[in-house]
């Protein structure tokens, strides 16, 4: 019999999130018709999405949160409570931080095996695909236990989109929060600053050819478009024109960013110890002969002082064109 | 009050991972504790150097598994806990038995951190299958945690970047995110008294509702290609930049 | 892809770079670099950084000056940083003994012409403010000492290197060497051969391997080291001296606001000693903190604010260690055109400069441009193969690399590696024994109730009244010395007359029974082997050098020789045993046991006989090191004891006692007699050593006769001298020599003259200064009056010798 998956229809800004195509695509492979969960709220988008994917259930939440409930803790509990009311063998969502934080928590509340970040999913055949060791190896899993839980990584699944009906309803059954987790408030938070160069998932270092301080200014200003953090090679810290806290290497810090971009750096194997697990390097140099030609993915040979602003106004140009996830 | 910390031995971030057949990997790599792991520890040093009280590490795994303990008592922990299972992917689910049979076990807690997420697995579900068994809430990915008699603030980076403040009662489980604090470096002092520092190893089977180790179904593992040989993009610099921005985007995926 | 290169250097670290930015220096472009990885992936890339330039050697510290002089100008060469900083060394002394080393390597320094001054503790303060003074006895600073980036310092070079034409391959392994005879003609890779007419092989770590592949010995092993770089320490100054301090195993560098911090320890851990595996390259071992712990310890005594500041890293990562601690370079005898310079004792840093110089020029040139008999690779023997010998000895070194480096100092391990048949028999006389060459040899001897064994100390030493007492018997009676371990080699065949007469700078057209001493010496006129030669007869010889030499002059000789097999060449050094029959009353001992004419017109002074004694047949050579009449007997080893026996049986009445090498050092020295590696050296001709009477221009050519006929014509520029102190001074080589206060140069050899009861040594002077007679000696500090006197101070006339 087909497998029975659910769906969370995560949203932001009141839309569904777009890479919810690809785990939709995901979901229907199983041949049983999709369940998506969202907030009754957010309705219209979410249905509009899941008709677009291939149609199915749409279960709603009514919105109505207590003064002092925790939303991610309701969102659990609502995953969990839809699972076992619905009988799904299997829920998903995406592994975005709110997914992070509500898909674990219904498969503890579940008793159900869980996959956080997986890169590929088929119901049908009950496997998950998922990087390991910070994507150092890639690993196949079987799930026999159900229900199961899968947060499907945004992107890395492609969509398949296909019209269908959706049936609406109202979730019926009790949803019940742990209220011992109290919400007292919200701040807003002060964004600037940047990710921490260990966390960041992009990180933009600049070499000795940098040649002051303030020049790091120019990898400050790509670093806002991405999102990154900046760091710094040995031989600047050593000429004095960047702190030790910024230094990436054998001495210096250890990152793991999906994306590496490296201005004016030779790629000493010192170097290269703090960064080699960087998903994908890109090397902005105007030595040709530098060893990190033999150890990157991408590159330009050209004067940073050049290249680094033409990459800026590039990513700045593509943001504005329109955006994924 | 008495501090439980849940440890994780992981491989080092830098070091290449082999595999050792089709579905298991080289055990040999370097080994170190997993960073997430470390800020709950500091944390937990902290709340001991204001109030007193003990630090107790937790850990599951292998005996060679006792470097992230020692590696946590280097820090100043009092001592550790390790829970023997050989398995190299244990079920989480098991897992999460285990460390709450091992936590109910050593009675008295009065809190139990953890970290956010281990950087081999990544599923940041530990925290929440501890606790779930347990019956004490939990709250992951704190960035800072105040407490007073019986209650414990904590500060959270919701989606969007807006901070949630929210509070729960004590004991409860609670999962360290990078920003909660800077862990210390190990003292000289403390990495040589670290192993004579003591460390109880307990067999899950003697501990109560645990049940017999279970591991994933592990199908298969893959080394993801190596780097091919790089592209470098030529001509125009403006022309040469969009196009790297379009290849990071849609051939990388990392944009 | 194959190729072909002038020169195919092997190994990407800052030996192998610095090797290719100097031969492209001087000219040869024709390089080729090949790495199996990434340049640095070996151990430069880990290495701590420190350049300390002060050795034993002067020679060797100028090699390392080169290097620091070298790192100065890098970065404005190339354009690439090296992180180069001249922050000075300072080292401390925790103990009366270091600081009296310490005062020795001030005098030495001195004498090297760099810059060094002794500092009380306070004064030590100012360069490294961070640490505790408590223990501290004194200090020495060498400002011109400092640090760099190895990473960086390679990758200069390296660019240097490339931008002159040389071609790097990384990722490239040289997998295999073609030979063809006594030659490399290729080196094999992924891509195919690529032919060359030299190969260096500084391949590091992986040199005693990647040698064996050509059945080249590079005697080094890898050994686990291990630093931490602490976190920050606030309140530290921007910028510090590197400091060592080796009473308390602990070196220090500054390091991003914290400090690294590393030692030495003993009982170090040797790793893989046949080589990393072939995929190691960039990759570090785990941290042993146990293995640490004492180094650690003493980091907490000397620079407690290390201890609030943590450790943020732990590195632990194998460098090549060798048996001696002095790293291994030169033409590899095995092979004729098959270069090494690896096995640097983690000092890689301090000598790749300058070590890639020495080595561009020793390619180019056919020889370096100093001799740098210290770390040649000649110095070593078949034994260093075998990790037997090799393993435990480099681990013992290693765990000395900061123990006092005593005078005379003898090694714990690995001993008992070649003996004479004697040995036995000595031991149970009270020998004591000393290792060279593996060698056991017989020191001195302990009269009862003295222990026998070296008492390490910079004072007088415990065997000095013993080895009184054996000088005496030399020069009042007869002694009898096991001289078993000397090199001895036949060349025989049709061509080995006219091989001789064109090494040697003596004529050897002399009759069949003679025995010659002469120097072999290379274009320049120095003396490359300093040797014995007897006629056996007149297509056969019978060559006796030092004990030490067997590798290097064979390597020479053989070099030089025709290959069309009208030489042979045989190591004979292990079928015969050496007994020295020396002192007044030798012929009457001898005389007891052969019936040969051993009158001086039977048996002449510089001959050499097929004689029987005791029985046994015995080749004796009628010459002397201690300067008195006597005989070495060169008897087959197996009847060596036999005839040892006899002769202490028969040498009874006569007052015959054991002598050992110190005795015999003490005698050769008021004799004057020169010793090779010490006063005879390629870097001066037989004149500057006053051993003209050795040369004879007139007798037809000879490799360096061109170069010492304008030597003689121009009169020698420097000139050896012999000087004495009255009593007792503690001198071992290497001392200045000062007058007026002016530096003239340093000791070859110091010692006591127990006939004289003085102080003597050996040393050159410029030729102008030598014919002033008062001097100063400058030891351990201490400033002491010598004489310049004549070069042989005991029996000049040699009446004793030709009686």
């Amino acid at each position: 019999m087909s497998p029975s998956v659910g769906v969370f229809l995560e949203t932001s800004g009141g839309k569904p999130r777009p890479a919810l195509a690809g785990a939709l695509a995901a979901a229907r492979a199983g041949g049983a018709p999709v369940t998506g969960l969202a907030y009754e709220s957010e309705a219209e988008p979410c249905a509009a999405l899941l008709g677009a994917h291939g149609g199915g259930r749409l279960l709603l939440l009514p919105d109505e949160t207590p003064a002092g409930e925790w939303g991610a803790g309701r969102i659990a509990a609502f995953l969990a409570a839809a699972v076992k009311a619905e009988g799904l063998d299997w829920l998903t969502g995406l592994a975005t931080p709110l997914g992070r934080e509500v898909l674990p928590r219904a498969a503890a509340l579940l008793d159900a095996p869980l996959v956080t970040d997986a890169c590929a999913f088929d119901p049908g055949a009950g496997t998950v695909r998922q990087a390991l060791y910070g994507g150092r190896v890639l690993a196949d899993l079987a799930i026999s236990a159900r229900p199961a839980v899968v947060g499907i990584r945004p992107n890395s699944i492609p969509p398949a989109p296909a019209a269908g009906p959706v049936d609406r309803a109202a979730f019926g059954s009790a949803v019940v929060p742990d209220a011992r987790i109290r919400l007292l408030r919200v701040d807003r938070q002060d964004r600037s600053g940047g990710p921490e160069l260990t966390e960041a998932r992009v990180v933009i270092s600049g070499g000795r050819p940098m040649a002051t301080a303030e020049n790091f200014g120019i990898l400050s200003e790509c670093a806002a478009v991405l999102g990154a953090a900046v760091g710094a090679s040995r031989a600047a810290v050593d000429a004095g024109i960047a702190p030790h806290e910024m230094q990436v290497g054998l001495t210096g810090k250890t990152v793991n960013p999906d994306l590496y971009i490296a201005c004016g750096i030779s790629g000493s194997v010192q170097h290269f110890a703090g960064m080699k697990t960087s998903k994908v390097i890109v090397a902005i140099n105007n030595d040709s002969h530098a060893p990190i030609w033999a150890k990157c993915d991408y590159g330009i040979v050209a004067d940073l002082f050049a290249a680094v602003p033409a990459l800026t106004a590039a990513l700045k140009s593509a943001a504005a064109g329109g955006g994924r996830t | 009050m008495k501090i439980l910390v849940l440890v994780k031995q992981v491989p080092d971030s830098a070091a290449a991972i082999k595999l050792a057949g089709p579905a298991s990997i080289d055990r040999s790599v370097k080994p170190v504790l997993n960073p997430y792991d470390e800020i709950a520890v500091e944390e937990a040093l902290r709340i001991r150097e204001r109030s007193g009280g003990e630090v107790v590490l937790v850990t599951l795994g292998p005996p060679a598994a006792d470097g992230a303990l020692r590696a946590g008592l280097a820090m100043g922990a009092d001592r550790g806990v390790l829970v023997t299972c050989d398995l190299a992917f244990p079920d989480p689910r098991f897992v999460g038995r285990a460390l709450a049979a091992a936590i109910a076990d050593e009675g008295s807690a009065g809190l139990v951190l953890a970290g956010l997420r281990s950087i081999d697995a990544d599923g940041s579900q530990i925290p929440y299958r501890v606790a779930a068994t347990l019956g004490w809430p939990a709250v992951n990915g704190i960035t800072k945690l105040e407490l007073s008699p019986g209650v414990a603030t904590v500060t959270r980076e919701a989606d969007g970047g807006d901070l949630e403040i929210l509070s729960l009662p004590l004991p409860c489980v609670l999962g360290a995110n990078r920003g909660l604090n800077q862990p210390r470096y190990p003292k000289l002092p403390d990495l040589m008294g670290a192993k004579k520092k003591p460390v109880r190893v307990v067999d899950p089977a003697s501990l109560a509702g645990v049940g017999q180790p279970v591991a994933l179904a592990v199908k298969g593992l893959e080394l993801p290609p190596p780097r091919r040989a790089a592209r470098v993009l030529e001509g125009e610099l403006g022309a040469a930049a969009v196009e790297l921005v379009r290849l990071l985007r849609e051939e990388a995926k990392v944009l | 892809m194959s190729g072909r290169a002038r020169v195919v250097v092997v190994g990407g670290g800052i030996v192998g770079c610095s090797i290719a930015y100097h031969l492209a220096r001087e000219g040869c472009s024709d390089v080729i670099l090949l790495e199996q990885g990434s340049l640095t992936g070996g151990s430069t890339w880990h290495a701590a950084g420190l350049v300390g330039q002060l050795r034993s050697s002067r020679n060797i510290t100028r090699m390392l000056r080169d290097s620091v002089e070298l790192y100065a100008r890098l970065e404005a060469e190339t354009g690439q940083p090296t992180g180069w900083k001249a922050s000075g060394g300072l080292r401390l002394a925790s103990t009366p003994e270091r600081m009296l080393e310490n005062r020795r390597a001030a005098t030495m320094a001195r004498s090297f012409g760099l810059e060094m001054h002794l500092l009380s503790p306070q004064e030590a303060l100012k360069y490294f403010p961070l640490m505790s003074l408590d223990g501290v006895v004194g200090a020495s600073i060498l400002p011109s000492d400092g640090e760099a980036d190895p990473a960086q310092l390679t990758m200069a070079m390296a660019k240097g290197a490339r931008n002159a034409g040389v071609r790097i391959m990384e990722k490239t392994r040289a997998r295999g060497v073609v030979l063809s005879g006594r030659r490399v003609t290729a080196v094999e890779t992924a891509g195919g051969p690529i032919e060359c007419e030299t190969l260096v092989n500084a391949a590091g770590m992986w040199g005693r391997a990647f040698g064996l592949m050509a059945g080249v010995n590079v005697p080094l092993i890898p050994v686990q080291h291990q630093y931490l770089v602490s976190g920050p320490m606030p309140g530290a100054p921007r910028g510090y001296a590197t400091m060592r301090d080796p009473d308390n195993l602990v070196y220090y560098k500054a390091e991003g606001g914290g400090m690294l911090m590393g030692g030495y320890e003993h009982g170090p851990i040797p790793w893989n000693t046949d080589g990393p595996p072939a995929d190691f390259e960039s990759t570090l071992l785990e941290p042993n903190l146990e293995q640490f712990e004492p180094i650690m310890r003493g980091a907490l005594l000397r620079t407690p604010a290390i201890e609030p500041a943590g450790v943020a890293r732990f590195i632990n990562g194998p460098e090549s260690f060798t048996t001696d601690g002095n790293c291994i370079m030169g033409p590899a005898p095995e092979l004729d055109n098959y270069y090494v310079c690896a096995g640097f004792n983690a000092f890689g840093i301090a000598a790749g400069g300058g070590a890639g110089k020495m080595l561009a020029e020793w390619i180019l040139a056919g020889r370096p441009e100093l001799d740098l008999w210290a770390i040649d690779i000649r110095r070593f023997g078949r034994y260093h193969r075998d990790d037997a010998y090799l393993v435990p000895r480099t681990s013992e070194l290693y765990g000395k690399h900061y123990g006092m480096s005593w005078p005379h100092e003898e090694h714990d391990s690995a001993r008992e590696v070649r003996t004479s048949p004697l040995y036995a028999t000595l031991q149970a006389r009270r020998a004591v024994f000393g290792q060279k060459f593996g060698w056991e040899r017989p020191n001195w001897f302990a009269p009862p109730g003295v222990e026998p064994r070296d008492e390490n100390s910079f004072g007088k030493p415990n065997w000095f009244d013993a080895v009184a007492a054996e000088h005496r018997a030399i020069r009042e009676r007869v002694a009898l010395i096991d001289m078993t371990s000397f090199s001895k080699f036949e060349v025989r065949g049709p061509g080995a007359f006219a091989l001789l007469q064109r090494l040697a700078a003596n004529d050897l057209d002399r009759p069949v029974g003679s025995l010659t001493y002469t120097q072999l010496c290379n274009e320049r006129g120095g003396v490359e082997c300093d040797l014995t030669i007897g006629r056996l007869a007149s297509d056969r010889f019978y060559v006796v050098s030092g004990t030490a030499f067997a590798t290097h002059d064979l390597d020479w000789i053989r070099r030089h020789a025709p290959a069309d097999g009208s030489v042979i060449l045989e190591d004979v050094t292990d079928t015969r045993s050496a007994i020295n029959v020396c002192g007044p009353r030798s012929r009457d001992l001898l005389g007891k046991l052969t019936g040969a004419d051993l009158s001086s017109a039977g048996f002449p002074f510089g001959t050499c006989r097929e004689i029987e004694v005791a029985g046994l047949a015995v080749r004796a050579l009628r010459v002397t090191y201690v300067g008195e009449l006597g005989w070495e007997l060169h008897v087959p080893v197996a009847g060596a004891l036999a005839l040892y026996e006899a002769l202490v049986k028969a040498g009874g009445p006569l007052g015959v006692a054991d002598a050992g090498y110190r005795a015999l050092e003490s005698c050769r020295l008021e004799k004057g007699y020169r010793y090779w590696s010490a006063e005879l050296t390629p870097d001066y001709t037989p004149f500057e050593a006053g051993l003209g009477f050795c040369v004879r221009l007139d007798k037809g050519e000879f490799i360096g006769r061109e170069a010492l006929v304008r030597a003689k014509a121009g009169g020698p520029k420097r000139r050896l001298c012999t000087f004495t102190m009255e009593g007792y001074v503690p001198l071992f080589g290497g001392e200045t020599i000062l007058a007026d206060g002016r530096v003239l140069g340093v000791l070859t050899a110091g010692g006591y003259g127990h006939t004289l009861g003085k102080a003597i040594a050996m040393g050159y002077v410029p030729s102008a200064e030598s014919a002033r007679t008062a001097f100063e000696i400058e030891c351990f500090g201490e400033s002491f009056r010598a004489v310049k006197g004549d070069d042989v101070l005991y029996d000049p006339r040699r009446a004793r010798i030709l009686a």
